[in-house]
């Protein structure tokens, strides 16, 4: 190579020129696992030893991204049958809601007037859940491991940590393997697959298996959005550094370092709140209008010496007095992004969709925190609010499956704020708990791919029922689509009673909707414990599965917050309402005979599974919650395989 | 705090010396009585109860109390504490607030209570169901509406939200902190206080009177008191056809009290007489653990003709399962379900008579049901 062709291209030409690629047409990166050139002695052996750094493995589902969106997609995928792999760039599984980013799981928090929450179900509410009862402590540290344990625990799902999936390799339209790189072991992981979801944010295999993407603003008359600008732009919201910080007890100073930046009070918005600043200040961010991922180093660093400098401000401006004994005890090191890629699907998701609450037949998920957009620049555009918070939402919008595949990539599925949907969107849509359930059906989707034998685009095209079945049955919510799975036996029940009932009604325990919603009971309530909930059928059925959903009351949040809240709204425990133990018996010949026993459920969707059984009837011996005087249930299911 | 008042304290205090109460009689009419209690109020101290001075005031037959405390305990030490009483009807409900002349209270940034803000006290402390109740001291803040609400996904959560019909704005913390003291463990004592100062006979006449409140308050009581005399019964079972869901739970909460004569004759002119309460019935002689004589086998065998449902049934055929109920006149009454159209009540009477001992038309009759409803097996 010339001299001059080097310093355009760099070192990574200059390596790509001169090496074989792995298979033709395969990549034209360096072989990163390749270490002919080690002059390694090894003592152990008395000889001359090559690193051993490449692996392939090959998978049916493969997740790249192990946040809440990956972790979600990873579990459903795995539970519903594919050999999944979850791989994962950093120590820790949780992206943002990790202890290195310590962001809030939000979803749908709050919704007006009345702000409450109309909390997740499906996955998600499992690991927050599992959270309450093996955190009590609400430490972000042991978080991480709640997430851990999550998925180790799941048959089926390995996961892969410090490892980034940095190119997708294809086998013409279609990606063949996720090439990593594993820092830790200096390790180059192939993950062969027949489907890859993209739940990494940033997108970088989607990205490099040319899959269709935009970053930046519409414009307004592009999806004729009210908040848009009236030209498109470069435009990217920010990611912020955190900060926490802890009471010392006496009065303790603070010296800013030099690199810290001079916040600038009276240049900023009066809508630049300080309130509860001791846990963070989510408007210490930079955007960018061009390349923000090249830029994230850059604004780190930048955002660093604001953070300092906010902090000095804070302490020595004199106008906080409230903060002389507090002193930093946590500052985020690993900015939390907001905004980059937005890959394309079938459908672009925009403002109206979510604003008027327009209702799709491939709806799988659904979302409602405000459309939160953040000023440009962020920190570095004072005189804007940090947030224009264009509008709250009174009831929730729904997510189509249509942006969460590829429009041009026929075996790739995204999931989180990467997705194909709008900046204005995004602006909503990009909360962990609304990521979280768009990778719960991306993940169960990429199961029915492989189980069928095709591509994403045919589950819309073909399956889409059976996709939200799935999801429902799985306790997915889907705003406007009650379940009617036809081989649920529940609803062929010729009666269905409790032993008694204080509110709603037994009948409504099969009505396909598994929470109170839109001002409707769809629940059965005892008067008390114990209380017994009975099916009968008129001529026998075989069952080997009961499915029960039980209360975890959606009206008031679970999820982990510095603050640690217990109000109506907010609960920092295992939420009394859950079920906490409970048996099922069959009527087997006129005797009842038990199909399960639970003693300390953790779980709203609790599941019974044994051997087959010919019988009549079902009976629940619903004995006891986690405080709350009676049981609420949503649904029953009955299953005969 | 009038002159007179502090007296009579001080006397009661006094008297605490040699026991929890003190009498002292004022006038002709007052008779105060002054009890201690110990209440356990979180705006003071989240494990460790209280004592409080606890006054009846009796006056020939009626009651009343209160309790003289401080307006606060304030987690902020920027509140301004003064002496308020509270007082109580006889039934232990929330009756009003008196703050003592000179002094007011105050919200924050020193403004006084306005009549509305006394107004809307009152309806705060009235709220049983207020999330005052269940919200930790340490998260009390209001609302700071400057934000209005706006909080980014990236961040904490806004302030805690107490919503704004649940205290007097500035002045969470006496809402907090009287609003325990309100619906505390006084009412009970109260309740119970009050219903010492009652005859039996007394209670019965609640128990019959036109006032809900105070027919629950003779039957918790005539169950504390363990009042189990024939007349007693008779009026408790007469009060259930006219009772609500409430009244109707102590009922069958009072003949569980009993002994087991008692409780199953109770629980037979219950079903005999009282649809309202069948099926809390049912569910009581199922659940409960008393042992059952032979002789009452019978009697709620006959009762099945008069229950239509299948649930109903089938509970009813539990009950004669769980009690050993085994003999011909039973089964003749189950019998005869086999003749019912919903073939799931017919099934059920076939599982109850399967493994008993049946007259041989029966066994034959039994026989020709199941070869029949063969798909229903």
């Amino acid at each position: 190579m010339k001299r001059r062709e080097f310093f355009k291209k760099g070192t990574a030409g200059a390596v790509a020129a001169s090496m074989i690629p792995i298979s033709a047409g395969a990549s034209p990166n360096p072989d990163l696992g390749d270490r002919d050139a080690d002059q390694w002695f090894h003592l152990g052996k008395g000889k001359n030893e090559i690193p051993n750094r490449k692996e392939t493995q090959t998978y049916d589902v493969v997740v790249v991204g192990g946040g809440l969106a990956g972790i979600c997609a990873a579990i459903s995928a795995a539970r519903n049958g594919s050999k999944t792999v979850l791989v994962q760039d950093r120590p820790v599984l949780g992206g943002n809601s990790s202890s290195e980013m310590r962001v809030h799981v939000h979803g749908v928090t709050r919704l007006k007037p009345d702000d409450k929450p109309e909390r997740e179900t499906g996955v998600l509410e499992e690991l927050l859940l599992h959270n309450r009862f093996y955190n009590p402590q609400e430490s972000f540290p042991v978080w991480d491991h709640i997430l851990y344990d999550y998925v180790k625990r799941e048959a089926n799902l390995d996961l892969i940590l410090n490892t980034q999936a940095l190119e997708a390799i294809m086998d013409g339209a279609e990606i063949k393997a996720a090439r990593c790189w594993q820092s830790t072991t200096e390790k180059e992981l192939m993950f062969q697959g027949k489907v890859f979801i993209d739940c990494s944010g940033d997108g970088l295999l989607a990205a490099t298996s040319g899959a269709l993407y935009r970053t930046g603003r519409e414009a307004s008359a592009e999806f004729d959005e009210k908040f848009a600008p009236k030209e498109a732009d470069g435009w990217q919201m920010g990611a912020t550094l955190l900060l926490q910080a802890k009471d010392m007890g006496k009065p303790t100073p603070f010296v800013a370092p030099p690199f810290a930046i001079k916040y600038e009070a009276e240049k900023s918005h009066p809508k630049r709140s300080f309130a509860l600043f001791q846990n963070g200040i989510w408007w210490i961010e930079i955007g960018s209008d061009d390349d923000i991922i090249a830029d994230a180093e850059k604004n780190r660093d930048k955002l660093m010496g604001y953070l300092y400098g906010v902090w000095d401000y804070i302490k020595n401006s004199g106008n906080f007095p409230e903060s002389e004994n507090l002193a930093l005890d946590w500052v985020q090191s690993l900015p939390g992004r907001r905004e980059s890629r937005r890959f394309i699907g079938d459908f672009i998701l925009s403002e109206k969709d979510l604003t008027e609450h327009r209702h799709f037949e491939d709806a799988v998920a659904y979302g409602g925190w405000s459309l939160d957009e953040h000023c440009w620049a962020g920190i570095e555009n004072l005189e804007d609010p940090p947030s224009y918070f264009h509008m709250h939402f009174h009831k929730i919008y729904e997510i189509p499956y249509r942006s969460l595949y590829s429009k041009n990539i026929p075996n790739l599925l995204f999931a989180g704020r990467n997705i194909s949907q709008t900046h204005i969107a995004l602006s909503s849509s990009r909360v962990m708990g609304t990521c979280a359930l768009e990778g719960q059906a991306v993940g169960t989707a990429a199961n029915l791919c492989v189980q069928k034998g095709v591509k994403p685009r045919a589950i819309y095209d073909e399956h889409i029922n059976e996709l939200q079945e799935n999801l429902l049955r799985d306790d997915a919510f889907i705003p406007n689509r009650p379940a009617n799975d036809s081989a649920d036996l529940a609803k062929k029940a010729s009666q269905i009673f409790g032993s008694s009932t204080l509110s709603g009604d037994a009948k409504n325990l099969t009505n396909g909707i598994s929470r109170d919603i839109d001002d409707e009971i769809n629940h059965w309530q005892s008067d008390g414990l114990p209380a017994t909930l009975q099916l009968e059928w008129e001529k026998p059925v075989s069952l080997s599965k009961v499915d029960i959903k039980c209360d975890t009351n959606l009206k008031r949040c679970i999820m982990m917050l510095k603050e640690s809240l217990n109000d109506d709204k907010h609960t920092n425990t295992v939420p009394e309402e859950l079920l906490k133990s409970l048996q099922v018996e069959a009527r087997v010949n006129g005797k009842w005979i038990t199909v399960g026993d639970l003693h300390k459920n953790q779980k709203r969707l609790i599941r019974f599974h044994f051997d087959q059984v010919r019988t009549t009837g079902v009976k629940l011996t619903l004995k006891e919650t986690y405080g709350a005087n009676n049981a609420k249930l949503f649904e029953i299911r009955c299953y005969e395989s | 705090m009038v002159n007179r008042d502090k007296i009579v304290l001080v006397i009661m205090l006094l008297g605490f010396l040699f026991g929890s109460s003190a009498t002292f009689v004022f006038g002709k009419d007052v008779q105060k009585i002054a009890h201690i209690v110990k209440v356990l109020n979180p705006a003071i101290h989240n494990s460790d109860s209280t004592e409080v001075v606890l006054v009846q005031e009796k006056t020939g037959e009626s009651n009343h109390y209160y309790i003289d405390v401080e307006s606060v305990s304030c987690g902020t030490n920027e509140c301004k504490v003064v002496p308020v009483r509270i007082y109580f009807d006889e039934l232990g409900y929330y009756q009003g607030i008196k703050v003592w002349r000179g002094n007011k209270l105050e919200k924050a940034k020193g403004k006084r209570f306005r009549k509305a803000d006394y107004s809307k006290l009152d309806e705060v402390l009235q709220n049983e169901e207020s999330v005052l109740g269940r919200v930790d001291k340490d998260k009390l803040v209001e609302q700071q509406t400057d934000l209005d609400g706006e909080v980014d996904a990236v961040t904490a959560a806004t302030t805690p939200a107490l919503p704004e019909d649940s205290y007097v704005k500035g002045a969470v913390w006496t809402c907090y902190t009287l609003w325990h003291w309100v619906n505390s463990n006084l009412k009970q004592n109260i309740r119970n206080i009050t219903a010492n100062t009652k005859s039996e006979a007394q209670l019965l006449v609640f128990l019959d009177g036109e006032e809900e409140i105070y027919r629950i308050f003779a039957l918790e009581q005539l169950i504390r008191l363990r009042r189990y005399d024939a007349k007693t019964s008779e009026l408790v079972l007469r009060a259930a056809n006219d009772s609500g869901s409430n009244e109707q739970k102590l009922i069958i909460a009072y003949f569980e009290g009993a002994g087991s004569e008692v409780y199953f004759d109770g629980m037979l002119s219950l079903l005999e007489e009282s649809i309202k309460v069948r099926n809390l019935c049912l569910n009581s002689l199922l659940s409960v653990e008393k042992e059952m004589e032979n002789n009452y086998c019978i009697p709620l065998s006959k009762l099945i003709k008069s229950l239509k449902t299948f649930q109903e049934i089938d509970v009813m055929l539990n009950i004669l399962e769980k009690y050993n109920c085994n003999n011909a006149d039973v089964n003749n009454e189950v019998f005869k379900l086999l003749d019912q159209d919903n073939i799931l009540i017919g099934r059920r009477a076939y599982w109850f008579l399967k493994d008993k001992k049946l007259s041989t038309l029966q066994q034959t009759g039994l026989k020709d049901f199941y070869n029949s409803n063969l798909e229903y097996f």
